[in-house]
């Protein structure tokens, strides 16, 4: 190596170069100017400009998809980065970017410079010798930083992982999917020294500022790629973040692996227009995975959003899987434990987390060896997990340590509180659903169409999501009354719930949001508002599949036109229970209506999953409002598609 | 044999010899590495922090960050920097007697897979040894368990 920069060092000096162009004019010229005009017709006689693999490789999209959006011409790529485009109208131009290409690649006139062309664009280069009919290209010495790149990342397998969505935060609910690459001996290694590939937005230090979240659903910000310690991100997804993660390891071939790791070698540091909802992670891995194995056109299946937990069914559907492993997060293996342990002997964990000291106690030495050991690794857990996000306190650290000792000198199963393997996200039902309800209030009889454009409530078939998670967006409801009248009933642009069934041990805050255009008969008439609807509190865990809820909100109802603003104070107690046949809620709610008084509403919600993807709802609903009782019973069949 | 040594070679350096830091002047990499590591302790109640290892997340990004993209930071290199962000969840597993962040330790110090349930036997059961108080860092750990190592007539074919 050492040598060979001393070459080109010699190269470098401008005497030699003089030379080196005048001998190449003389003697190569004619053949390779030749070559390289020959090679551009064959490329536009092949079509190759409008090969679906240069489109992918190039991230071209068709812009009549997005007519919103003012575009300069049939084709934009999603990359906004100039150094990604060798033609000046590269972006939008296919063409000519296929022509500049040839040109810096092939023809041997151009003051073709390794570092800048040659070592950055591999894979376009492999991929145009391949149909250029050209001899495999042997990637130069010189291209350091290429070598590097693909000696330090493992090319024998490729593995998807998706850390699933988590409670608490809206914007990491959908879940975010990345790639890891392992060596092709794994008995020699290990996952936690791999490398993975991840693209997000590059949001700078404004992470927690206001405009965040609007300005990374909008496209404010670039996204780029990077490579990281797989080892980092299992700490921040499954103990900062607390999320469960699933590793879905791809039958790609060696052959296929090399092709998406040449292309994100491309893709380093370039900075792509990023959109939350579809020019997403999920959105950008698709399309490697694409360039790894053309024809599998995952990419195609998502013109306008892109749910990671959706991108993981269109892999799994494409039969692209090879292995599934699971990784419980911290609060999921805390949960588990607790629950392995008998209801009577629970109080433990609380002081031997406190004082680890107890476990010498005569009380705790009358419990049997198996049921102590449980005690001491979960105290251990729930110490662990307390002081995830706390800085350091010498005195917790040390009651850390004073348990791991005791955890050393047990001798015991080790499998015992291993988390037993939860239904893959790819199993969950599909995330788009239509709704047809036939219900009946006090006065009359009505038919609703509803539309939610995605995702998941709390209710709807748990197999493969979060227990008492719910996101859904844009759900949009239309009725026709039987008097013969069809009227808008309403839209909620954005539901969140987050009900934590976390055991006592573990703080369960819980909360719940809606957005939106509704009718509410106790407010003005039943007439169209604008309504946002917030409530806070406390859940717990009871029994094996219940949770237990009490939030205290408040909602405002903004009239269009002529109106009123209401804003009311509210307080919710109520159930979820989850059972073999399905999702259930019961809520008794209290509203405060602005200067009116109280409402009363008790509501029964029974969700019964037919199939995967079929449902009927059950919803009973009765209010109490200035002492005139009302009541709706309502019969859906929900279809998710 | 050459893993071990490697690390050998990087613990005394980074307390002592080291002119640039691995991964050139200016990575975050090397800088934590130069930096020097809290104790255990700071790991037992803080492991996950974000921002523990501050700029060495960064600093693996290829090419940003001042690291050079030469092979400094490669497995050797990258050993202790490593062993240091996984403490917490080594000091876990060393307890348990097993775990998949044992298994990449072994596999780190160049542990052939036959003997690896024996390495982490041995470390299992001279836990305090390893791990006697909140204030040991992970140069110390590394030192304990080389010396561990040594004594172990399976694995002392490991050490140098």
């Amino acid at each position: 190596m050492l040598l060979y920069q001393k070459i080109l060092q010699f190269l470098r000096a401008p005497a030699v170069l003089l030379v080196l162009s005048v001998t190449s004019l003389l003697f190569a010229n004619a053949n390779a100017n030749t070559s390289h005009t020959e090679l551009k017709q064959k490329a536009l006689h092949a079509n190759l400009h409008q090969s679906d693999y240069w489109h992918a490789l190039v991230h071209y999209y068709p812009t009549r998809l997005y007519p919103l959006r003012n575009s300069k011409g049939e084709f934009e790529s999603h990359v906004d980065d100039a150094r990604f485009f060798l033609a000046e109208n590269g972006k939008y131009d296919p063409q000519a970017e296929l022509l500049a290409t040839i040109d810096a690649l092939f023809d041997e006139q151009a003051p073709n410079l390794p570092d800048a062309v040659l070592c950055k664009f591999v894979a376009r280069n492999k991929w145009l010798r391949k149909e250029l009919s050209l001899p495999t290209l042997q990637v130069p010495d010189e291209c350091v930083d290429y070598h590097t790149y693909r000696g330090n990342i493992g090319a024998g397998s490729m593995t998807l992982v998706f850390p699933a969505s988590y409670l608490n935060s809206p914007s990491s609910m959908f879940g975010h999917t990345l790639l890891r690459f392992d060596p092709e001996d794994m008995t020699n290694n290990s996952p936690l020294l791999s490398w993975a590939l991840n693209f997000a937005a590059d949001v700078g230090d404004e992470a927690m500022s206001a405009g965040f979240a609007f300005k990374g659903i909008s496209g404010g910000y670039p996204g780029k790629f990077s490579s990281v310690p797989y080892f980092e991100k299992l700490k921040e997804y499954g103990a900062i973040e607390n999320r469960d993660i699933w590793e879905y390891k791809l039958d790609l071939t060696p052959e296929e692996i090399d092709r998406v790791l040449d292309h994100s070698f491309e893709l380093q540091d370039m900075l792509f227009d990023y959109f939350f909802f579809r020019q997403n992670c999920s959105f950008r891995l698709l399309e490697l995975i694409d360039v790894g194995r053309p024809g599998l056109n995952l990419a195609d299946q998502f013109p306008y959003t892109a749910i990671p937990a959706d991108t993981v069914k269109a892999v799994s559907n494409a039969g692209i899987i090879a292995e599934v492993n699971y990784r419980a997060s911290q609060g999921t293996q805390l949960n588990h434990s607790i629950s392995t342990i008998p209801r009577k002997n629970r109080h433990w964990i609380e002081k031997v987390q406190a004082k680890p000291s107890v476990t010498q106690a005569e009380a705790f030495k009358k419990l049997t060896p198996d049921v102590q050991a449980r005690i001491i690794k979960t105290a251990n857990e729930l110490l662990t997990f307390r002081s995830r996000k706390s800085q350091q306190a010498q005195e917790t650290a040390k009651r850390r340590l004073e348990l791991l000792r005791l955890i050393s000198q047990l001798d015991n199963d080790n499998d015992a509180l291993d988390v037993p393997l939860p239904d893959s996200p790819a199993e969950g039902h599909d995330t788009t659903t239509v709704a047809l309800t036939r219900g009946r209030t006090s006065s009359t009889n009505y038919t609703e169409a509803a539309l939610r454009v995605s995702y998941h409530d709390v209710l709807d078939r748990e197999k493969g999501h979060a227990r008492g998670a719910g996101i859904e967006l844009g759900t949009l409801r239309i009725r026709r009354i039987d008097d013969g009248s069809t009227r808008f009933e309403g839209f909620d642009l954005v539901h969140l719930q987050s009900f934590n069934g976390s055991f006592s041990q573990i703080n369960g805050l819980s909360w719940e949001i809606i957005g939106g255009l509704n009718r509410n008969p106790f407010i003005e008439d039943d007439r169209l508002s604008a309504r946002f609807d917030g409530s806070v509190g406390k859940s717990l865990r009871v029994g094996k599949n219940d949770i237990a809820y009490g939030l205290i909100g408040a909602s405002a109802n903004l009239f269009l036109g002529p109106g009123k603003t209401f804003a009311n104070a509210h307080i919710r107690l109520g159930i979820i229970g989850y059972r073999q046949y399905g999702g259930s809620q019961i809520e008794l709610r209290f509203d405060s209506i602005q200067r009116q008084s109280l409402l009363t509403s008790l509501s029964f919600t029974q969700n019964i999953p037919l199939a995967k993807n079929h449902a009927l709802r059950l919803n009973i609903k009765t209010h109490r409002f200035n002492s005139e009782s009302s009541e709706d019973y309502s019969l859906s069949y929900r279809y998710h598609f | 044999m050459r893993n071990i040594l490697l690390a050998t070679v990087l613990l005394g350096a980074s307390s002592t010899t080291f002119a640039v830091a691995p991964g050139g002047p200016g990575c975050g990499w090397g800088n934590a590495l130069m930096e020097g590591s809290s104790g255990l302790g700071a790991h037992l109640v803080a492991s996950s922090v974000n921002g523990t290892y501050g700029n060495a997340t960064i600093g693996m990004t290829f090419g940003t960050n001042g690291c050079s993209v030469d092979g400094a930071i490669t497995y050797g290199g990258e050993s202790l920097v490593w062993f240091d962000n996984v403490l917490e969840e080594y000091s876990t597993d060393v307890a348990v007697g097993e775990g998949e962040t044992l298994n990449a330790v072994a596999v780190m110090v160049g542990i052939e897979q036959q003997d690896r349930e024996h390495f982490g036997k041995i470390m299992h059961s001279n836990f305090s040894q390893l791990f006697p108080d909140t204030e040991v860092t992970s140069q110390e750990v590394m030192d304990s368990m080389i010396a561990l190592m040594s004594l172990d007539s399976t694995l002392n074919k490991y050490v140098g």
